[in-house]
């Protein structure tokens, strides 16, 4: 009796997961993202680009993560990933983000996070990798990683300086949202490309000056704030 | 009856004496060999081409402490001493950087010249900077048995050498410092030593963004603000990659086991710890062209501000980062 009731509950149970298959099979996908500022390409190191607030400016460094994807249906239905993404604007083959396991289908909105949901904003909440590790936030500042780090430097009429903005902790994630109509079927789909205006950084809804905002946005929650909020149409 | 007994006995002499013979002549033999990665770094990656086995580390160790890879009588551990992190102040011009955590390094030397795995890094230093004479290790009956048992080769090539070292440096793994052994909940700081922490890790002092809690390195280039101008004959980084935007900038040293060094920068200009946290306090040329946006941060403007007491927890802190388990460790000593 025994033995049967447990050869039930086994069928019962390996039954189970073929529930929650969808009619297709799962597809590996992409999300590409390239960088401009305004109109021209980002090329790092080159002082040739104007932010609103009126500086010549250069990217010396953009690294990121981008985590938390939700991608809908128009029938209210949702593929969530756990995956998350480090990206380094300098290295092409970060800016690829890979699903392996993605379900086909058609989708109308995607939203993500610019920085770690919660549960991997800890320390050693990610894989220790090379990037993983320099992107650390120290204990001795609450702990976990760095969102972003964009640094370079800019002009004004006095001279040069440098810029560095850092945010971090989980009040500074930038959530962003975009309306896409994005077909994946089980073949060759195309991927989704997005693009980063580093000027909607400095702009919308406020704009962000480095001589008054901070050219360094480190213990201060007050600049996050603003860039966080500038930050959330940075993709189209 | 009997002719099948006297083959029976034949045969068994025959087992016998081959069995004789393989003992005597080298043979090949591969035992893995598993690297003891320090807690929270990363996996090591080793090339499928080099696998690890203890025959290769231990042959490895054996050239890196052999003066026969140069012409002169030098070995690598002429330059690069074990008590002091497995560096010196023995060469005159640039001072030797230390051979620890290499197995997760990407850049190699102050300017970066080469951008490769540690095997093509051992060539170059076989090669090149030794120019060793393969003839003389194909002439040492000792060495053509150790690579034929490690590397299943009759004829030495410097590749095998490049290979055999390359294995020796993925040992070379320091993560046991009291710092480390404070992080794991091991080891308790002093109240200095903990002040100093804080000053490294937070914007106070601001050194974690270069030097991480791990291989306290970044492994990547910075101009740090030495020099206002730079030198007809050093421009850094630039040397290497012809980019404006590369002048001034060197690697960032590891500073695991800094306080067993008494040659500090890409020149060699500091001789104590004390100079190159003054350096970092009061020193830095905020004008110097490209210089690191780190290096700039607001408040750096005057000077870190850093009162006495602070800079002595600094170096307090910095000492923490000496791992003596590393540094005399047998396993890595002169075979
Ligand atoms: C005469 C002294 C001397 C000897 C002998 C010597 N080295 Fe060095 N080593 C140096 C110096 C100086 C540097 C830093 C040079 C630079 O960056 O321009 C260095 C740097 C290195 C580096 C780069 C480390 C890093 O962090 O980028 C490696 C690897 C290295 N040596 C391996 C070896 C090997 C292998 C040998 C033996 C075959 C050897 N060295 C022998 C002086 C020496
Ligand atoms: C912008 C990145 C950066 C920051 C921030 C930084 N460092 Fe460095 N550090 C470097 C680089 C790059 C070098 C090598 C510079 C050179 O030789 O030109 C270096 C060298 C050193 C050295 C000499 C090591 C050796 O073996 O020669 C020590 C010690 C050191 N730093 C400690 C500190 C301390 C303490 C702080 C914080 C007060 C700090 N660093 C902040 C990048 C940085």
């Amino acid at each position: 009796m025994v033995i049967r009731f447990s050869f039930f509950l086994f069928t019962f149970f390996s039954i189970l997961p073929g529930c929650k298959k969808t009619d297709e099979k799962e597809t590996a996908w992409q999300v590409n993202i390239s960088y401009q500022v305004d109109s021209s390409p980002l090329q790092m190191n080159r002082m040739m680009y104007m932010c609103e607030a009126g500086y010549d400016y250069e990217v010396t460094k953009l690294n990121y993560y981008v985590s938390h994807f939700v991608f809908s249906k128009n029938d209210g239905s949702q593929y969530e990933s756990d995956k998350v993404f480090y990206v380094n604007a300098a290295n092409p083959t970060t800016n690829s983000l890979l699903f392996e396991n993605f379900p086909p289908g058609d989708y109308t909105a995607v939203d993500f996070y610019v920085g770690l949901d919660s549960s991997h904003n800890v320390t050693d909440g990610l894989a220790a990798t090379l990037d993983n590790i320099n992107m650390g936030w120290p204990d001795e500042m609450g702990g976990g990683y760095h969102f972003m780090k964009l640094e370079g430097h800019y002009k004004d009429a006095n001279g040069t300086y440098g810029f560095a903005i850092h945010l971090g902790k989980n009040k500074h994630l930038v959530p962003i949202h975009l309306s896409r109509a994005l077909t994946v079927s089980g073949g060759h789909s195309s991927p989704l490309n997005l693009t980063m205006n580093i000027n909607e950084w400095f702009k919308n809804p406020a704009v962000y000056d480095f001589n008054t905002d901070g050219n360094y946005s480190m213990n201060n929650d007050t600049a996050m704030q603003k860039l966080c909020i500038n930050g959330a149409d940075i993709f189209n | 009856m009997k002719h099948l007994a006297l083959l029976i006995v034949g045969l068994w002499a025959l087992a016998i004496s081959s069995c004789k013979r393989d003992s005597d002549a080298p043979k090949n033999s591969f035992t893995p060999y598993d690297i003891q990665i320090p807690k929270r770094f990363p996996p090591m990656e080793v090339p499928t081409y080099n696998a690890m086995s203890v025959e290769r580390v231990a042959l490895g160790r054996k050239l890196y402490y052999d003066p026969i890879l140069s012409n002169d009588g030098r070995a690598c551990a002429s330059c690069h001493y074990q008590n002091m992190g497995f560096t010196s102040d023995n060469f005159p011009v640039t001072p030797v950087l230390p051979h620890v955590n290499l197995g997760w390094s990407k850049h190699f030397l102050w300017k970066g010249e080469k951008t490769c795995s540690l095997e093509d890094m051992m060539m170059y230093e076989v090669n090149e900077f030794f120019q060793t004479d393969i003839n003389k290790l194909n002439a040492d009956k000792t060495y053509r048995d150790l690579f034929f048992k490690a590397y299943n080769v009759q004829n030495i090539t410097s590749l095998n050498v490049a290979y055999a070292l390359a294995q020796f440096f993925r040992t070379l793994n320091s993560g046991n410092s009291k710092f480390d052994q404070y992080r794991r909940g091991e080891a308790v700081l002093t109240p200095n030593e903990r002040n100093g922490m804080i000053t490294f890790f937070t914007e106070k002092g601001d050194c974690f963004h270069c030097h991480n809690e791990i291989f306290l390195t970044d492994n990547d280039f910075h101009n740090t603000g030495l020099d206002s101008t730079f030198s007809s004959i050093s421009k850094g980084r630039y040397d290497v990659t012809g980019e404006v935007s590369d002048m001034g900038k060197y690697k960032t040293p590891t500073l695991r086991n800094c306080e067993l060094r008494d040659r500090f920068m890409h020149d060699g200009r500091y001789t104590t710890l004390e100079q190159v946290i003054e350096f970092y306090n009061s020193g830095v040329h905020q004008n110097s062209p490209n210089i690191d946006p780190l290096m700039t941060l607001p408040f750096k403007e005057t000077g870190l501000h850093l009162t006495q007491q602070d800079k002595d927890d600094l170096l307090s802190f910095l000492k923490t980062l000496t791992d003596t388990n590393f540094t005399t460790n047998p396993d890595l000593s002169k075979p």
